[in-house]
């Protein structure tokens, strides 16, 4: 099986991907909190 | 650089074991090593915050204040949660993880070595910084491991080290996560797709999300209050214009998801098995995963259930009543599930099955407990007392806990080449459920009767229930040593295990030797 950078490449953007996501959901709430949306 | 350069580049490599000496668990990216550390880490975590039960328990066996002094009393129970949640349970679950799930989706390592290094090591510096609060001016923090404002904000100086603290323990959390993440989606071996990956692999997807959503959230929740404390915000103080109750809503939207991070894995162990050792394939494979999916989806739902006498409109306590009984049915099937695999297999009962056995008895006692919460009107009752102590904790300890030793169990003879004693095993077993039986069974008596959580002073018409509590907890407590002794003698050696252990076991992990070679499935195995 061939085990390369394409492997390696998919696993790069879904690392991106979720540290993105958990990075919105940590400053988004802030931000709601701070200015009165939730 | 192309595919072909780097994959020569890595085969270069590929035959080296593990770096001689203590470097090799400081500097290593191997999935098992990183794995053992986990699971020795969660090990210590249990006995730190079994200890701290103990004195609580102590404290609890008469009326009046004996042991300790209540400001103690108080930072015991927020440490003691706060050490079993994130310090036992959690890296129990992500130490599996990291031994089992390459090993089950065919794959040679984690996808991301270095991340998952960094992850463990970030755990021991932040309960450094935590517990370190304990020897401080003002002792630890104490205001429970909810850390509500305005009272957690009057924490002293362990304040800050707790909020940095939780931080890290969140960045170990979402790093693991991601990981698991992108393991699964990146490097199952061909031939195995979503619906043919071992429920384990399945429960520990879905708990991975969980995480990457609520542990920002946490993050958030904690990092406002640190700005409310010192740098003049008031995100919480209802004097600046904030609100604390908004706090708890908050706070909640991670925990009540956290409370399925914290039990999602184990169902995927106890799916592991109770199959094995039925010698019958799982009942309602698809029906597992729609359930685990449904459990998750709705975690995010529920999360006003733990406040309700707090105050909030009609129709939402009736929105989160019914959201929250709705759980029910996934977890039923879950439940009926198990039995049904069991239903006319040719089961026998060694340790692991035993555990998982107690398990489903338990975590059910656990779950009905849950459903009498849910009901608004009764719960008014109920909160904040040891009700809500013996629920929650049915849930976590013959629950989680239960499910994390039947794995150990398991896959001890996997990981060490040896089998572990079974007659210890079958004794740590028995005095584990006799004993948990009788320290958290009697809390939902002095609960009903209205006996409040936290407190570490009762009326004396309490004392009876306390006592029996009291007394199951050091028997349970010192049960545990037998586990530690059990593992280590396995480790030091005995009956040499099969490569597939179990007769009924099946999976990619038992088609390899015991204990597993430090590189496997390089190049992947193909499923048919």
């Amino acid at each position: 099986m061939m085990m390369g950078r394409p492997v390696a490449k998919n696993a790069r953007m879904t690392v991106i991907i979720l540290f993105a996501v958990a990075f919105l959901i940590y400053f988004g709430f802030i931000f709601m909190a701070g200015t009165g949306r939730l | 650089m192309n595919a072909y350069a780097t994959t020569a580049h890595h085969d270069d490599h590929h035959d080296h074991g593990p770096a001689p000496g203590l470097m090799r668990w400081v500097t290593t990216t191997n999935h098992k090593d990183i794995g053992t550390l986990y699971l020795w880490f969660s090990l210590i975590m249990f006995f730190i915050g079994g200890a701290m039960a103990l004195v609580i328990r102590a404290e609890l066996f008469q009326p009046g204040l004996q042991v300790v002094d209540p400001h103690f009393f108080n930072q015991m129970t927020t440490l003691h949660a706060l050490v079993m949640i994130f310090g036992v349970v959690m890296p129990a679950f992500v130490g599996l993880a990291n031994w089992m799930l390459p090993m089950m989706v065919g794959a040679p390592d984690m996808a991301l070595p270095r991340m998952n290094n960094w992850s463990f090591w970030i755990l021991p510096f932040g309960f450094s910084l935590m517990l370190c609060t304990l020897f401080m001016e003002g002792g630890g923090p104490a205001a429970g491991w909810t850390l509500y404002p305005p009272l957690s904000l009057q924490t002293g100086n362990a304040f800050p080290y707790l909020i940095f603290s939780i931080h890290l323990l969140g960045v170990s959390s979402i790093m693991g996560a991601i990981n698991i993440i992108a393991t699964i989606m990146n490097l199952r071996a061909p031939g195995m797709t979503y619906m043919k990956m071992p429920l384990f692999v399945w429960t520990w997807f879905i708990t991975a999300y969980l995480l990457i959503a609520v542990m920002p959230v946490l993050a958030g929740a904690v990092t406002m209050l640190l700005t409310d404390k010192y740098f003049g915000t008031s995100f919480f103080d209802a004097a600046g214009g904030g609100d604390p109750v908004m706090f708890q809503h908050i706070f909640w939207f991670f925990g009540h998801p956290e409370v399925y991070i914290l039990i999602l894995p184990s169902f995927g162990l106890v799916s592991e098995i109770i199959p094995t050792f039925s010698r019958k394939r799982l009942f309602g494979y698809n029906s597992m995963v729609y359930a685990t999916a449904s459990i998750a989806f709705l975690s995010f739902i529920v999360w006003a259930h733990h406040m309700f006498t707090v105050g909030m409109p009609l129709t939402g306590e009736i929105f989160f009543m019914f959201t929250t009984m709705l759980i029910a049915v996934p977890t039923g099937v879950k439940v009926f599930n198990w039995v049904s695999t069991m239903w006319r297999g040719a089961m026998t009962f060694e340790t692991p099955m035993l555990f998982a056995l107690g398990f489903v008895i338990m975590f059910t006692i656990g779950g009905f407990s849950g459903l009498m919460l849910a009901m608004t009107p009764i719960d008014f009752q109920y909160h904040d007392t040891y009700f809500v102590v013996a629920h929650f904790h049915y849930v976590l300890v013959p629950g989680a806990i239960f499910g994390i030793i039947g794995g150990v169990y398991y896959w001890l003879p996997k990981w060490t080449g040896h089998m572990y004693d079974e007659r210890l095993g079958k004794i740590h077993f028995w005095s584990s459920t006799i004993f948990v039986n009788i320290l958290f069974f009697p809390m939902h008596f002095v609960g009903l009767a209205g006996m409040p959580r936290r407190i570490p002073d009762y009326a004396v018409q309490f004392t009876d229930f306390n006592q029996i509590a009291t007394i199951g907890a050091f028997g349970f407590g010192f049960s545990q040593i037998l586990l530690l002794a059990i593992v280590v003698k396995c480790i030091r050696g005995g009956e040499k295990a099969t490569d597939q252990v179990w007769e009924g076991a099946q999976g990619l992990e038992w088609s390899v030797s015991s204990p597993p070679p430090y590189h496997t499935f390089d190049p992947q195995p193909v499923i048919k």
